[in-house]
C-alpha cells in the first residue's frame, strides 16, 4: 500500500536500480495539491523516512541530491516520502501565500499519513525543511530526527537574502545581470527588517513570513527525550554547539543547497552517513517502549495502532509527554538490571 | 486547470513529467518547455510551472519533462555545468529524449502540432529538435538562448583564461607605491580582464539551425534580457544569418527584451513580465491567431524602436 493518497492519478517508475519502486503524483493535503513521491524497497521496509525539503531557490539547487539520497535509501531498505512545500517546486500554491506555520501543518499531516504500518519513521529535513522537521519532532512526532544545515526559520530566511545578494553582487560583476538604478538598491535584508517585501532568488519573501518566521526558532529535544537525532553538517562546520555533543556528523560533502547550479557532486559520502546512522540504531527502535506508544500516539489518530515490533503495547491516548519519557527512562534504567538477574539465574 | 503526472520512456531512461491540463477544451497546438540546463522542470524559482499554469488558463496544454539525470527522472546527474551545456549544444541523448517528448505530446487526440520552448540551453535543444521533427513543432520560445561554443579547454582561449585567472589575484595583493608602479598594474588589471572576458564564438552549427527555422517561416519568439549577453549574442547571430551572400532568411524571430532582468529572471518583476510575453504570444499561435500578434519591437533585422509592450519596459531593480 502507498505511502500517499494521490489526487488525479500517479505515475510509476519502474525499474529504479536495486529493485526499488517509485510513485508519484499529486496529494492533497489541507486543501493544497502537494507533489509528493514515494520510494518504496524490495521487501519490507526497516524503517520509514519523511524528507523535507529546504524552501525557496534552495529547494530546486537542493531537488537532485535529494532525489538520489531517496532512491539510495530506498536500496538499503528504508521507504521514503518526499515532497514539495505549498509554493515550491511542482506543488501548487503561491510562495508568497506561505509561512512556515503552514509549511509545519502540511508535514505533520504528511508524517500521520507516512507513518502508517509500524515501521519507525525518521524525518529527514535539509535546511527550511529541517527547521520543520525539528518542529515536529519536539512535539513527539516521529522516532528519530535528521537535520542537514539546519538554522531557525528567521536566520534561514537572512542567510538566504544575504547570499542572494551576494550572487547578484557576483553576477552584475561579470555582466550576467543588469545593476540596479542608483538610489532603488535596498538590499532583501534591509526589506525584510523594514517589513517590506523582497525578492530572493526570484521568490517574494513577505512580510508576513518573515514576521511569522520569528515563531519557528530551531528547537532543540529534551535531554529526557532518548528518540535517536542527529545533525548532519558539511567539514568544516563553523561553529559546532555544545548542546549538540554526540549529535553532530561532521561528513566530507558540498552545501548541495548554496550552489548557483542545481549539480549534483559526490552524494556518497552524504549517503554513508545517512545509512549509517540508520545502521547505529541497529534494533533499538524494535525494543525501545516508545516506539508503540505515548509519543506515537500524540502525534494523531494512526498512532493509536499498536507497533508490530512494540516490546511494550501502548496506551491509546499519550497520558503526557513527560510521563511517557519517565517511563522510557525507567524501562531503560531497568534494563541492565533485568539482565543482570538473568544472568544470575542462569 | 490541473497538473496530472507522467512518464516516459527513452532509451531505458524513464523522464518523469507534469502535464498543465485545461480545465475547457484544448487548443490545437500544445505546447512543451524543456529544463533550464540542469534545472529541475520547475524550473527556477518557478518559473516554468508558473508558464505552464498560465498557458494552461488560456486553454493551451503545457508538458514540461525532466530529462534523464535531471530532476525527478532517471538516469545519471549532471556533475558539471559544462558536461550540461556541451550535451544540449552537441549531444544526441538530449537530442533524442527531446524527439521523444514531441512525439508523445504530438500523438495525443487533437494535438495538430507542439510550441516547444526552453531557457539557456533548454533554448537551444529547443531549436535543434524544430529543425529535426519540422512537421511537428509549429513554433519556437528561445529564452536567453545559449548560443556560443563552449571552447574545449585546450583551446587558446581557455589557456588564456586560465592564465589570467592565475595573475590577477596576486597583482591585486601587490603593494604598489608610486604612481608609474600603480598604472602599470592598471594597465596589466585591464589587459588581464580583457583575456577573461574573452568570448566564445558563436556556434556555427547552431546558426544554421537558426537560418533554416527562420528561412521555413517556423514562428520564433526570443525573450532575453535587455543588455545581457544573450541579447547581444542574438543580435549577432541575427546580423550573421541575415547576410544575403549566406543565404540569410526572409523571417525574422519576435523579440522581447526583458529590461532589468537577469539570465534566469529571477529579479524582481522579471519573471512576471517574461511570463506574460510568453504567454501572450504561445496562446495566440496555439488558437490559430498569429496575425493579431503585434511585431517585434527591436529586432535587429528591422529598424530599432522604443519599448512598446509590457515586457519591453524595465522591471523595477532587485
Amino acid at each position: 500500500m502507498d505511502a500517499i493518497d494521490f489526487d488525479g492519478g500517479s505515475c510509476v517508475i519502474e525499474p529504479i536500480p536495486g529493485r526499488v519502486r517509485e510513485r508519484l503524483g499529486w496529494t492533497v493535503v489541507r486543501g493544497v495539491r502537494l507533489f509528493a513521491a514515494s520510494c518504496e524497497p524490495h521487501g519490507p521496509p526497516r524503517a520509514r523516512v519523511l524528507l523535507l525539503p529546504p524552501v525557496g531557490a534552495e529547494r530546486e539547487r537542493a531537488h537532485r541530491t535529494l532525489v538520489v539520497v531517496a532512491r539510495a535509501l530506498a536500496r538499503g531498505g528504508c521507504a521514503t516520502v518526499r515532497f514539495d512545500h505549498r509554493g515550491n517546486g511542482e506543488s501548487e500554491g503561491a510562495f508568497e501565500d506561505a509561512t512556515f506555520g503552514e509549511w509545519i501543518a502540511d508535514a505533520r499531516a504528511l508524517a500521520a499519513s507516512a507513518a502508517r504500518d509500524g515501521a519507525p519513521l525518521v524525518l529527514l529535513g535539509v535546511r527550511g525543511g529541517a527547521t520543520v522537521a525539528s518542529e515536529l519532532f519536539t512535539d513527539g512526532v516521529g522516532d528519530g530526527l535528521l537535520q542537514i544545515g539546519a538554522m531557525g526559520a528567521r536566520t534561514l530566511l537572512l542567510d538566504m537574502a544575504r547570499r542572494a545578494a551576494i550572487s547578484s553582487l557576483v553576477e552584475t560583476a561579470r555582466g550576467a545581470a543588469t545593476a540596479p538604478e542608483p538610489g532603488t538598491s535596498r538590499s532583501a535584508t534591509d526589506r525584510l527588517r523594514r517589513g517590506e517585501p523582497a525578492t530572493v532568488d526570484g521568490h517574494r519573501f513577505t512580510p508576513r513570513l518573515w514576521n511569522e518566521a520569528a515563531a519557528h526558532p530551531l528547537r532543540q529535544c529534551g535531554p529526557l527525550d532518548l528518540r535517536p537525532w542527529a545533525r548532519i553538517e558539511p567539514t568544516p562546520h563553523p561553529r559546532p554547539a555544545p548542546e549538540l555533543a554526540g549529535h553532530l556528523v561532521r561528513v566530507g560533502f558540498r552545501r548541495f543547497w548554496e550552489s548557483g547550479e542545481p549539480l549534483v557532486e559526490a552524494t556518497d559520502p552524504l549517503i554513508d552517513a545517512i545509512t549509517g546512522w540508520f545502521d547505529a540504531q541497529g534494533d533499538a527502535w524494535r525494543t525501545t517502549p516508545w516506539r508503540s506508544g505515548p509519543l506515537r500516539a500524540a502525534s494523531g489518530p494512526e498512532a493509536a495502532r499498536p507497533s508490530p515490533h512494540a516490546a511494550v503495547p501502548g496506551p491509546a491516548l499519550a497520558p503526557s509527554r513527560d510521563a511517557a519519557l519517565a517511563a522510557t527512562v525507567a524501562a531503560r534504567e531497568a534494563e541492565p538490571r533485568a539482565a543482570a538477574a538473568r544472568e544470575a539465574s542462569t | 486547470m490541473m497538473r496530472i503526472p507522467a512518464v516516459l520512456g527513452c532509451d531505458g531512461e524513464r523522464l518523469v513529467g507534469t502535464v498543465h491540463e485545461p480545465a475547457r477544451d484544448a487548443a490545437p497546438l500544445a505546447v512543451l518547455i524543456l529544463n533550464a540546463g540542469p534545472a529541475p522542470r520547475a524550473g527556477n524559482a518557478g518559473f516554468s510551472a508558473r508558464l505552464g499554469d498560465a498557458l494552461a488558463r488560456e486553454g493551451v496544454r503545457t508538458h514540461r519533462f525532466d530529462q534523464s539525470g535531471t530532476g525527478d527522472s532517471t538516469g545519471e546527474s549532471w556533475r558539471t555545468l559544462d558536461e550540461c551545456r556541451a550535451e544540449s549544444q552537441r549531444g544526441k541523448r538530449a537530442l533524442a529524449e527531446v524527439r521523444a517528448m514531441v512525439d508523445l505530446v504530438v500523438s495525443r487526440p487533437g494535438v495538430e502540432g507542439v510550441i516547444v520552448g526552453g531557457l539557456c540551453a533548454g533554448a537551444t535543444l529547443a531549436m535543434r529538435v524544430a529543425a529535426e521533427r519540422p512537421r511537428a513543432v509549429a513554433g519556437v520560445v528561445v529564452i536567453e538562448p545559449d548560443l556560443r561554443r563552449k571552447a574545449p579547454d585546450d583551446s587558446w582561449r581557455e589557456r588564456l583564461r586560465k592564465r589570467a585567472r592565475a595573475l590577477r589575484a596576486p597583482l591585486e595583493r601587490l603593494p604598489l607605491v608610486g604612481a608609474r608602479l600603480r598604472g602599470m598594474r592598471a594597465a596589466m588589471r585591464t589587459g588581464l580582464d580583457g583575456a577573461l572576458a574573452l568570448r566564445d564564438p558563436i556556434d556555427p552549427p547552431l546558426a544554421a539551425i537558426w537560418r533554416a527555422t527562420l528561412s521555413r517561416r517556423v514562428p520564433v519568439l526570443a525573450v532575453t534580457a535587455l543588455g545581457l549577453d544573450a541579447d547581444r549574442d542574438l543580435d549577432e547571430l541575427l546580423a550573421t544569418i541575415a547576410d544575403p551572400r549566406g543565404g540569410g532568411p526572409t523571417t525574422t524571430p519576435d523579440r522581447r527584451r526583458i529590461g532589468g532582468a537577469n539570465h534566469l529572471f529571477t529579479a524582481e518583476g522579471a519573471a512576471e513580465a517574461a511570463i506574460d510575453a510568453i504567454r501572450a504570444w504561445s496562446a495566440a499561435r496555439a488558437r490559430g491567431a498569429a496575425a493579431t500578434e503585434a511585431p517585434a519591437a527591436s529586432s535587429p533585422l528591422s529598424a530599432p524602436g522604443t519599448p512598446r509592450s509590457r515586457a519591453d519596459r524595465p522591471a523595477a531593480a532587485g
